[in-house]
């Protein structure tokens, strides 16, 4: 399958996302998040046809400036705003949550910097990011559905791929390709058990607010694991992550909707 | 070909400007926006030029790229503003971006038909259903988003940034199909069209007690 295939399918997606919560809100269940979780979606959609469309007609010329980046950044920091618009703010410290966050983030925007050399887009991306990253461990951290222990394995996964990333970058020849594919093997564990934890949310938990924290932790991970992947197949891998991604974090807020 | 840009703007815009002194309410206040919005294209026309210079892209490279982003941004910064300022009722806002809208897609087709001439009555009529209809309904959506998102209770800078991100990008791919003749210009055409009509109906379906700012 070429990548456009996969394109396709994340545009589809996104379509029946957007049809079904547009009915959603017709039928009388009028969720501000599930509106700005739609525009954040139909800046996903612009942008992968903008991307499609670029492929189609300048197949072998690279893109002088990226016009659908803006979409990127406003579909963060839209669905951070879905996340946290109508939270009621709580007694709880969440600084060191919020401060590891940005700890990654600035890690990984300098890892971003260093490979590609676009400082404003780089740092623009790394701070809408940053935005949604930290929502979403605001997020978390009040609901309360996260132990202690759970907080140590996401911090522990986070520092192994900085490290590894900077490894990658610094070291000589043959070591930077091992640290690289022993990046690509904990990006690909860290995606697949958020998915189980995901799905597993989603069809058991009675708490919705796990099954929506779950679907947009996996949502940054796979994010941040797409624009760490140089290596083709597993970005299509990470791609496809995100693709089913968005309709599970759909369902998450759906599931949210419905039960209030 | 040179055109004087400034020129054209003051011989369209004198007249407007005399009609400001002879109406009053929502009339006055379309000319206005109308005429703010040829001002904010030909400061686009500015920007655009200015990193045209700066970046060394080439013309066309700017205007398929860089331009959506620059024209789409000072179109929304009127529109914010009035918002902001002046908290209108959710009709004056749609109303005002409208005008807004429509002074800017009048005044570059009028430049635009220097340029190239307007011999071809076919070709005039494609660029006035294609490029008039999408910069009013990219603001138009815009302006429908934003009297949402104040209703809602979620107006803050990701819900403008959104905003602005829909229409940029909308633009940027008509100004991406359009770069090329062919079966992609022709489906260019056809969108802001067709992207109108559904615009309209999905307008319709949204609850008329949503589209009432307080």
């Amino acid at each position: 399958m070429s990548a456009e295939a996969f394109l396709i399918f994340q545009m589809l997606v996104i379509l029946y996302a957007l049809t079904d919560s547009f009915l959603l809100l017709r039928k009388g269940h009028q969720s501000i998040r599930l509106v700005l979780f739609g525009f954040a979606v139909s800046c996903i959609f612009l942008s992968d046809a903008y991307w499609l469309i670029y492929d189609f007609m300048y197949a072998d010329e690279p893109m002088p400036f990226a016009a659908n980046e803006i979409a990127e950044w406003s579909m963060f920091l839209l669905l951070g705003a879905s996340l946290t618009t109508g939270l009621v703010r709580q007694r709880i410290s969440v600084w060191k949550e919020l401060a590891g966050t940005l700890l990654f983030v600035a890690g990984n925007t300098a890892v971003w910097i260093l490979a590609s050399g676009e400082w404003v887009q780089d740092i623009l991306t790394g701070i809408t990011l940053g935005y949604l990253m930290c929502c979403i461990a605001i997020r978390m951290k009040y609901s309360g559905v996260y132990s202690h222990i759970y907080w140590l394995i996401y911090g522990a996964g986070c520092a192994i791929v900085i490290a590894t990333q900077m490894v990658c970058t610094f070291a000589p020849e043959p070591v930077n390709e091992y640290a690289e594919y022993g990046c690509y093997a904990v990006l690909l564990t860290g995606a697949v058990l958020l998915l189980v934890r995901t799905v597993g949310s989603l069809m058991r938990d009675t708490k919705t607010d796990r099954g929506v924290c779950a679907a947009y932790s996996l949502f940054a991970w796979v994010v941040i694991s797409l624009y760490l992947s140089s290596n083709f197949v597993v970005y299509v891998i990470f791609f496809a992550f995100t693709s089913v991604n968005i309709l599970l974090t759909y369902c998450s807020l759906k599931k949210e909707v419905l039960h209030v | 070909m040179t055109i004087y840009a400034e020129n054209i703007l003051l011989c369209i815009a004198i007249p407007l400007a005399v009609c400001l002194l002879f109406v009053r309410g929502e009339a006055r206040r379309f000319v206005a926006a109308f005429l703010l919005g040829m001002g904010m294209c030909l400061l686009s026309a500015y920007i655009s030029g200015f990193l045209n210079l700066i970046t060394g892209m080439g013309e066309n490279d700017t205007a398929i790229f860089v331009s959506p982003v620059v024209e789409e941004i000072l179109k929304l910064c009127p529109l914010v503003f009035f918002l902001v300022v002046f908290e209108p009722k959710g009709r004056n806002l749609t109303m005002i971006a409208v005008a807004i809208g429509a002074g800017f897609a009048t005044f570059e087709n009028c430049c635009y038909i220097l340029t190239i001439g307007a011999e071809s009555l076919a070709y005039i009529m494609i660029r006035g259903m294609a490029v008039g209809v999408m910069h009013i309904e990219s603001i138009f959506a815009l302006s429908i988003w934003l009297v949402l998102a104040k209703r809602l209770k979620a107006f803050s800078f990701a819900t403008v940034l959104g905003s602005l991100a829909l229409a940029t990008t909308f633009h940027a791919i008509y100004n991406l199909l359009v770069s090329r003749p062919g079966v992609t210009s022709v489906i260019a055409y056809i969108l802001p069209p067709f992207t109108a009509v559904l615009m309209f109906f999905l307008y319709r379906m949204i609850p008329k007690r949503l589209l009432r700012t307080e």
